[in-house]
């Protein structure tokens, strides 16, 4: 309880404790320790819930994390504010060379600095060229031409000896951080410009109203509560009214696309246009409001599919030219209204749910029906009631390629409900 | 480095607490609290019944000291630290359960409702103390609670042991003990009035 005690953790206790790992007379010991002290009984109780093990590992996962929560607090200013500096440089140094590669002037002033340094005596007259050029064979030829372009730039600093050029190399170098600075600002104001166009524009230019109506495809009825908005704009979305209209301005010089989406309807795009009254027209999207099963022939809601559905999957693409898949003789329609009759759900089944049964098989050429087996089935009975439909059904026709017959794989789903 | 931690692991807890509140240092509550992290952790896994919130529980509470420990007066940081768990527990469990699904628990857990006496027990104290009284007083227990009282604290004797030889159930051998125990400590306070039946 007093600090006096030795200041470590008891943990390892607990876990002896927990592990049974003591003796009878140690145990005791423990457990008084623990009845002088709520605090450690309780967590001893709550040790007992879990393995010691577990509590092991927990607890050296919490060292680690008070850890990081005591020593991240110190650093932290500093390292944003060291975060902060290193950003600032950097987007300078990104604004600096974009901005260099723009301004020729700049970019000769750095080689001024450069070549000014190097061969400071060149630059003086036509006349000592000779003499450096005797002393430094490699560089002067190179520089001179250079020579040329810096004179013509500064001429008047380069006329004299060392401590005079130290002195234009200095100003130079300030000239060129004021140039910088000069440069960055345009920079920024260039680009507040470019982040802000919207707002400039807006105020400039006069706004416009779009106006229009929706209607549905099918009844020729406004739908009021379609979101159009413009496309790609966030904010401007407009909700029709009980008469499916709608309206909102826009800069007028906006040639965008007007966007109108609505649950259970294919969404709508079309080009905004402010000089005329729109009507949008929208066509229901089933896709998007049932579950739908597809079959052979035609599309079918789940809703509206009660009793057995079979649907029948062939190896190639219906719509294929000059290929026609294997089906009964019956057609699908008739064959599916044949597994719904006679399908019987297996008896002994006592929950009746949902189930589906997959078979596979090859139709011959002839017709015939081969390698019936079952793909998927959730039990023996309903496997066999599924066999059973197959042969007892309808002869099949064989799959047409190019006018010849061949053979086909076909899958049967048969639903049980 | 090592020498001036070892001073740190030495400094007792109320140290520790007056070096973070006077300096600031994170890291001195930090230890402090890594003394008793687990007791933290175990109480919470007791009322939350689950390892993760529970870990996190223990850091929030950690979080939860940094301001609080500045605005509290401490005696004892142990015994303060087990109020402020404890509240924040119930405070969970408050704020995630219905009332009815905490009174089930409470009422399923025989352990919830047990005293958990703040003062030393004369029992657990090293004292002496006056044995004829004491012994008296133990007489007095109804049956089973003098047999857990004498079983654990004369004979030694674990929980477990206490639970095999009178065949009852661990839980029941500790809520013995601890009623005993208040009974035995209101008969020392002169207050027993030996109206409960033998």
């Amino acid at each position: 309880m007093s600090p006096r005690k030795k200041n470590s953790n008891d943990l390892p206790l607990f876990l002896k404790y927990a592990r049974g790992g003591m003796k009878e007379k140690e145990r005791n010991a423990f457990e008084r320790k623990l009845q002088k002290d709520p605090f450690e009984a309780e967590a001893a109780e709550g040790f007992s819930l879990i393995s010691p093990e577990e509590a092991g590992e927990d607890f050296s996962i919490l060292t680690e994390r008070l850890k990081r929560h005591t020593t991240k607090k110190r650093p932290l200013p500093l390292m944003r504010i060291a975060a902060v500096i290193t950003l600032l440089l950097g987007t300078a140094a990104v604004l600096v060379i974009f901005r260099i590669d723009d301004r020729q002037p700049l970019v000769s002033e750095n080689i001024q600095l450069e070549t000014g340094t190097k061969t400071p005596l060149t630059i003086a007259s036509p006349v000592p060229i000779y003499e450096s050029d005797k002393q430094k064979n490699q560089s002067s030829t190179g520089s001179a031409l250079i020579t040329e372009k810096v004179t013509g730039y500064e001429p008047a600093v380069f006329a004299s000896k060392h401590e005079d050029l130290e002195l234009a190399v200095d100003v130079s170098a300030e000239e060129k951080d004021a140039r910088l600075v000069e440069a960055q600002e345009e920079i920024i104001t260039d680009a507040m410009a470019a982040i802000m166009p919207e707002e400039t524009k807006k105020v400039a230019l006069p706004h416009r109203k779009i106006e229009g109506t929706v209607i549905s495809a099918e009844d020729k009825l406004p739908l009021p509560g379609v979101s159009v908005a413009l496309q790609g704009k966030v904010s401007g979305v407009a909700v029709t009214d009980l008469n499916g209209r709608f309206s909102f301005d826009v800069a007028s010089d906006s040639s965008m696309k007007l966007v109108a989406r609505y649950v259970g309807m294919v969404t709508q795009e079309i080009p905004a246009s402010h000089d005329k009254e729109l009507l949008i027209t929208m066509n229901s999207d089933n896709m998007a409001l049932e579950e739908v099963v597809v079959t052979g022939y035609g599309v079918r809601s789940k809703r509206d599919a009660t009793g057995a559905v079979a649907t029948i999957e062939t190896d190639r693409e219906m719509n294929e030219n000059d290929y026609t898949p294997a089906a009964p003789v019956t057609g699908n329609s008739e064959f599916r209204r044949y597994i719904e009759s006679e399908l019987q759900y297996p008896s002994g089944v006592i929950e009746r749910s949902r189930q589906v049964v997959l078979v596979s098989m090859i139709v011959r050429t002839d017709g015939t029906i081969d390698s019936l087996k079952v793909l998927k089935s959730p039990g023996k009975a309903f496997s066999d009631e599924a066999m059973r439909l197959i042969n007892k059904g309808p002869a099949w026709k064989p799959a047409i390629n190019n006018g010849k017959t061949t053979e086909e794989e076909v899958r049967i789903r048969i639903v049980f409900k | 480095m090592t020498f001036s931690r070892n001073i740190t692991r030495d400094k007792s807890d109320q140290d520790l607490l007056f070096d973070f509140r006077e300096k600031g240092d994170l890291d001195k509550l930090g230890i402090l609290y890594s003394r008793y992290m687990h007791l933290v952790y175990g109480v919470c896994i007791k009322y939350l019944k689950d390892r993760d919130t529970a870990k996190d529980e223990v850091i929030n509470i950690f979080e939860k000291l940094v301001s609080d420990v500045c605005n509290h007066e401490i005696a004892n940081f142990k015994t303060w630290l087990y109020v402020v768990t404890k509240n924040h527990c119930f405070m969970l469990l408050r704020s995630r359960k219905t009332e009815s699904e905490r009174e089930i628990q409470m009422i399923n857990d025989p352990t919830f409702f047990m005293e958990k006496s703040e003062e030393m027990h004369p029992l657990d104290s090293d004292k002496d103390m006056d044995e004829s009284r004491l012994n008296d007083c133990i007489s007095k227990l109804r049956e089973e609670q003098r047999q857990c009282i004498v079983m654990f604290y004369y004979e030694d004797r674990c929980y477990k042991e206490i639970s095999d030889t009178l065949k009852i159930d661990e839980k029941r051998v500790k809520s013995y003990i601890q009623n005993g125990k208040r009974n035995l400590k209101i008969c020392l306070e002169g207050k027993y009035v030996a109206q409960e039946e033998k």
